[in-house]
């Protein structure tokens, strides 16, 4: 699986918010996207999504324009998992996760035992098996992150876009979060996510795209995309690089603002 | 597991529901002015649906009271409480709001309109339906365009456009009754727009009964859609729902179910919006059972309805009279029921 943007430019009507977007991911690959509020990282998503046609290039997956894709086979090859939200209704977990099979059903069936089957298998396998019974609406937000990721997930796609996952979550159950990231990459799912963290993008990605204002975008590694001085550009605040050394004697980057 | 009892009991409910409807249908027939006993009533049905040699322990009168008369009436309440209700959970869903009744895109407003243009010209019953399925379908048809002039097709941009559809076709309806003789045609719209199966014809039944039950059953078959729709646009778009086409469907056969009912028996206030959430009640938010106990629920209230309607007082009450003083009370207790959930 390959995800390649080319030349992407993305906007609402006539306006162009972000242009000359480039960038690959690959299996097993995860590319954080940075960048402050208002940058175009969510109108870039909705693009790739499908919701907004392209101003400009195209999205590639595995060498085919998915722009004229209907939503069905994109849906078996893309999972979106929004940032947590409450559904109108209050479903059970284990009915809000087997929706993710939708993209293999057809208009007239329900999903049946082996739905429900995959469902459960993945929400063991994510370690939120104790949620099956419980009300989707009653949990906390972690655990909805959770569901939601498990929801993608029985959608058997090749690529995974994660809205924030991390947002709205305690330091604990963002790091649980990023863990399960990682291991999914480990399966060769291709993961892009957008993060308001820069210490994520060391801890996790392969690649790392920074948005800027003005229409300014860096794609690269962590170590070549994260540093002070775009940090700087990009979100206006002084930060300082600082290294920790993981268990496995790796060097890990670590960023800490510099209040005045 | 857990699951498979809980769905056993949701099944099982369903099935409960659907026995109640066959023993009040029986008991219905027989209750009126001329009392037919339970059993006469049984047999004349069972001689005439199967071929059985049965002895004849009836009178020539019972059987036309209870063949010509009131089976063709609450076949008729059984069909329109089940098409008001499933279109009532349609829309609920759909829209996202647990507030929301059938009339929604005004489907009730536009057929009082045609109704009354027909009682106006004078023109015969079966004229009168006529009118009122087409002026339906077009206030609904109406809605549905003016958000495409706004190249917007949100859920919101389709409420507003029916309110301002339904404003519209009430304003007609008012000049109507304006212009309507006091004396005749006021009281047979008046008496129209508050629902009767009185005159109900077997003859009207087999006309509109077969496109109402195709319809629910495609409504029944994509229950589960409308449980994705429920999540809204975006998120049922990613989770590969194709949205237009899906809600449009959903909501085409809504509106028929809700069209077909109003001219079998004019408008009828309070089942589409209660008996969803009676539904909730007994088998929760799940539309896979939702929108089938939905249906259910409406037959047997309506059935019950008309019972009411036609031996409460000498001369017949008008339904949504009857429908209102029931329903009231009815979702009052569900509020209290729903207290904690609320808020």
């Amino acid at each position: 699986m390959s995800l390649v943007v080319k030349n992407l430019a993305c906007g609402y009507g006539d306006r162009v918010v972000i242009s000359n977007i480039n960038l690959v991911v690959e299996a097993g690959e995860i590319v954080c996207i940075l960048g402050p509020n208002g940058v175009g990282k969510t109108t870039f998503f909705k693009t790739i999504q499908g919701f907004l046609s392209p101003k400009d290039g195209e999205v590639l997956l595995d060498g085919e324009a998915i722009r004229a894709w209907d939503k069905k086979r994109l849906a078996r090859a893309l999972a979106y998992v929004p940032q947590t939200h409450s559904p109108p209704f209050p479903y059970k977990v284990r009915d809000v996760v087997v929706m993710g099979r939708t993209a293999h059903l057809n208009m007239f069936s329900v999903p049946g035992k082996e739905d429900y089957r995959l469902g459960e298998e993945i929400m063991e396998k994510l370690g939120i098996a104790h949620l099956v019974n419980k009300i989707y609406s009653q949990i906390s937000g972690g655990e909805r992150q959770m569901v939601l990721i498990a929801r993608a997930l029985v959608q058997q796609p090749k690529l995974l876009m994660m809205d924030e996952p991390t947002s709205n979550l305690d330091f604990g159950n963002q790091v649980k979060v990023l863990q399960q990231i990682i291991n999914l990459s480990r399966e060769n799912i291709g993961i892009i996510m957008t993060t308001h963290f820069p210490d994520h993008a060391f801890l996790c990605s392969t690649k790392v795209a920074l948005f800027e204002r003005d229409n300014r975008f860096t794609y690269g590694t962590a170590e070549e995309v994260v540093t002070e001085e775009s940090l700087k550009a990009a979100y206006s605040v002084n930060v300082k690089m600082t290294e920790v050394e993981n268990r496995h004697g790796v060097k890990l980057k670590i960023c800490t603002p510099m209040l005045d | 597991m857990s699951n498979k009892s809980n769905a056993k009991a949701k099944r099982a409910t369903l099935t409960g529901i659907a026995v109640g409807i066959v023993i009040a249908f029986v008991i219905c027939l027989s209750l009126g002015k001329y009392h037919i006993p339970v059993w006469q009533v049984a047999k004349i049905i069972l001689s005439k649906a199967l071929p059985l040699n049965l002895e004849v322990t009836w009178t020539e009168q019972m059987a036309s009271i209870i063949l010509d008369i009131r089976l063709p009436r609450l076949i008729g309440a059984f069909l329109v409480g089940g098409a008001l209700s499933l279109s009532g959970a349609t829309y609920q869903g759909l829209f996202k709001n647990p507030l929301v009744s059938p009339d929604l895109l005004g489907v009730s407003s536009g057929a009082c309109v045609g109704a009354s243009i027909a009682i106006l010209l004078n023109r015969t019953s079966l004229e009168i339906q006529l009118a009122a399925l087409v002026m339906g379908l077009l206030a609904v048809f109406l809605t549905t365009t003016i958000p495409k002039f706004f190249k917007n097709n949100s859920n919101l941009m389709l409420v507003l456009a029916g309110i301002i559809v339904s404003g519209f076709m009430t304003a007609i309806q008012g000049i109507i009754k304006y212009v309507a003789d006091p004396e005749s045609q006021l009281a047979s719209i008046v008496y129209w727009t508050m629902g009767s199966l009185a005159s109900l014809k077997m003859r009207d039944i087999l006309l509109v009964g077969p496109v109402m039950l195709i319809v629910a059953l495609i409504l029944i078959l994509i229950r589960w859609r409308i449980n994705l729709l429920s999540l809204g646009d975006s998120e049922a778009k990613s989770l590969g729902v194709n949205v237009p086409r899906s809600r449009g469907l959903a909501i085409v056969c809504a509106t028929i179910l809700t069209a077909c009912s109003v001219c079998l028996c004019g408008t009828i206030g309070w089942v589409g919006l209660i008996m969803p959430h009676l539904g909730r009640l007994l088998v929760g938010e799940d539309n896979r059972y939702l929108m089938p106990a939905s249906a259910l629920l409406g037959a047997l209230f309506m059935i019950i309805v008309d019972t009411v309607a036609r031996n409460l007082t000498g001369s017949e009450v008008p339904l949504s009279i009857v429908t209102g003083l029931l329903g009231a009370p009815l979702f009052l207790w569900l509020l209290a029921r729903q207290k904690a959930r609320i808020n």
